[in-house]
């Protein structure tokens, strides 16, 4: 994950790796079709803030709607939306949040900032289960570890049903992987020769180490 | 049967038709089907089992009463003054127990916004000042937003109650409204502390309640900063006296007083001089802090924008992230590392 790394996709139905441009998971066959066929193809005209569960008190939805228009103030390209809902039959949330950052129209966004920015948190109320979905803007930065370790930080708030501190939470951690990542950004493009690719390991030393591994000497096996 | 079961103004019972005990017999209705039939599809704009919203601002939609599956509450209805967080008024039985006579404890709150340990605390604080001090101090303890009725009004209840009893200071106050506070001083008092002295013990002491934000902590600090304006105030009342004592002959030297007011001047030069760096330090750093916030907060990230291909025919997003279930705290995050398909873990 970062600037300049190899992007790595995951099928939203079956979670397996898929390579770049594929149009439908070699997996389990999956592609925006089929979410289509669940959720339905038209455009759907959705607020940043959704709360369609009524979880969230009418102080606590004022408080979110700040949280987010400050994640849009400190990120202009971005945007950041929450779906509180009550799925029945969805056979999954990620393939919701596929659809709907596909599909919806976040009026409240600012106008210059497509899907593409956008960062997707639903949270399924009676399933008692959260994820998060991103654009590809983010792709380089997000992946699937920073938004585990999001929402792992907010599972006590989650547990307890404070969904404002638990929104409050995600948003924050994901906030400083995004800082982190604007700012090593920022100094690749000042000095780019300190980020480039990272050697290569030669062949007699990917050998010895197999030696070592096989001769049960128990070294952890390195990164190659 | 009697029909007047009815009642007056209610609808007529329904009742049967020949016809309609044919249909019953011969099975044709079934009494109680129309309670347990299912909806006809569509009904209630839902799509693949989600309720999807249309666009409908936030604010239109009505706070949905949470669904606990208790039975309405019993009783009358309780007026919306009083069922909210913060009643504005004050109920009846409370008035009373402010407008009893003069009480033996100096803080004074029948509503019980104080638990009880945060009221012993404060109490034992107003007895030690009562212990220390000349002017007694007694605190009226209501509600933020609650608002006082006539006989409660502070110079009222003052009047009636506390005067004729020595120097005496009530305190009004709304627990979490510092602002709010009022105080009503005895003529003993008032003859010794000017209008814009009474003004700045009251300012300060609200001021000093402001620097911390648990409302029991507030009460707090103004207690101490109002009993702390209360002994400069008895201070300039001892003064007084003195000249009053010495102009009538009593034994009481005016050059010790002089001498003795030298000494607490002396003494109180240092303090004052370290008392002013350490508060200058203080707003220096409160300046540098307030002003990395404000750096931070202005701060503006901009990150470079790649070219991603489209992933499974989706025009903006594919970008899968992490899915968490907190149906149970016996089933913590650690134990959700591996992210399997939902359907996987779905019960």
């Amino acid at each position: 994950m970062g600037y300049g790394r190899a992007v790595v996709m995951k099928c939203p139905r079956c979670v397996q790796r898929v390579h770049r441009s594929a149009m439908q998971c070699p997996h389990c066959g999956f592609s925006i079709a089929k979410v289509d066929e669940i959720f339905g193809e038209q455009e759907l005209r959705v607020s940043c803030l959704t709360d369609a569960a009524g979880v969230l008190r009418r102080k606590e939805r004022e408080g979110a709607r700040r949280l987010l228009e400050g994640f849009q103030r400190r990120f202009p390209q971005l945007f950041f939306a929450v779906y509180f809902g009550t799925f029945r039959e969805i056979p999954s949330l990620r393939q919701f949040g596929f659809w709907l950052l596909n599909r919806g129209v976040f009026e409240d966004a600012a106008p210059l900032r497509s899907n593409e920015a956008g960062i997707l948190l639903s949270v399924d109320v009676s399933g008692k289960a959260a994820g998060i979905t991103f654009g590809y803007l983010l792709e380089p930065y997000l992946d699937e570890e920073a938004t585990f370790r999001a929402l792992s930080a907010a599972h006590p708030h989650l547990l307890q049903e404070q969904y404002l501190r638990a929104m409050e939470t995600v948003i924050r951690r994901l906030q400083r992987v995004l800082v982190r990542e604007a700012r090593r950004a920022r100094r690749a493009r000042r000095r780019p020769e300190g980020f480039g690719p990272a050697p290569a390991v030669t062949s007699r030393e990917a050998g010895a180490l197999l030696e070592r591994i096989r001769a049960g000497h128990g070294m952890r096996g390195a990164k190659l | 049967m009697a029909s007047g079961a009815a009642g007056k103004g209610m609808p007529p019972l329904p009742k049967w038709t020949p016809e309609d005990f044919e249909k019953l017999q011969g099975g044709e209705i079934v009494v109680g089907e129309e309670f347990f039939a299912m909806p006809p599809e569509g009904a209630g704009g839902e799509q693949g089992g989600v309720e999807v919203l249309t666009a409908a601002p936030p604010e239109a939609a009505p706070e949905a009463a949470p669904d606990n599956g208790l039975p309405p509450p019993m009783g009358p209805p309780v007026p919306p003054e009083l069922e909210s967080e913060f009643p504005t008024l004050i109920e009846a039985r409370f008035v009373k127990g402010y407008l009893e006579a003069r009480p033996g404890s100096y803080m004074i709150d029948p509503q019980e916004l104080l638990s009880r340990q945060e009221f012993r605390d404060r109490e034992s604080f107003l007895r030690y000042h009562a212990g220390e001090s000349r002017v007694d101090l007694y605190v009226m303890l209501f509600d933020a937003k609650q608002e006082l009725p006539e006989e409660l009004a502070i110079g009222k209840v003052f009047e009636e109650r506390f005067a004729g009893g020595g120097p005496t200071a009530l305190v009004y106050y709304h627990l979490g409204m510092p602002e709010r506070a009022g105080i009503r001083l005895s003529e003993e008092v008032c003859a010794v502390a000017s209008e814009e002295e009474r003004i700045r013990a009251l300012q300060t002491s609200v001021g000093e309640a402001f620097a911390k934000s648990d409302p029991a902590d507030q009460l707090d600090s103004f207690l101490v900063e109002f009993s702390i304006r209360l002994y400069w105030i008895e201070k300039a009342m001892g003064a007084e006296e003195t000249l009053v004592l010495a102009l009538a002959g009593e034994a009481v030297p005016l050059e010790d007083a002089g001498r003795r007011a030298a000494q607490r001047e002396g003494l109180a030069k240092p303090v004052r001089r370290a008392l002013t760096v350490c508060l200058l330090a203080g707003v220096a750093v409160g300046l540098g802090w307030i002003g990395r916030l404000l750096a931070v907060r202005r701060a503006r990230y901009h990150l470079p924008e790649t070219d991603c291909p489209r992933l499974l025919g989706a025009p903006h997003a594919a970008g899968v992230g992490a899915v968490l279930c907190y149906r149970s705290a016996e089933l913590p995050p650690s134990k959700q590392r591996d992210q399997v398909p939902d359907y996987l873990r779905r019960s």
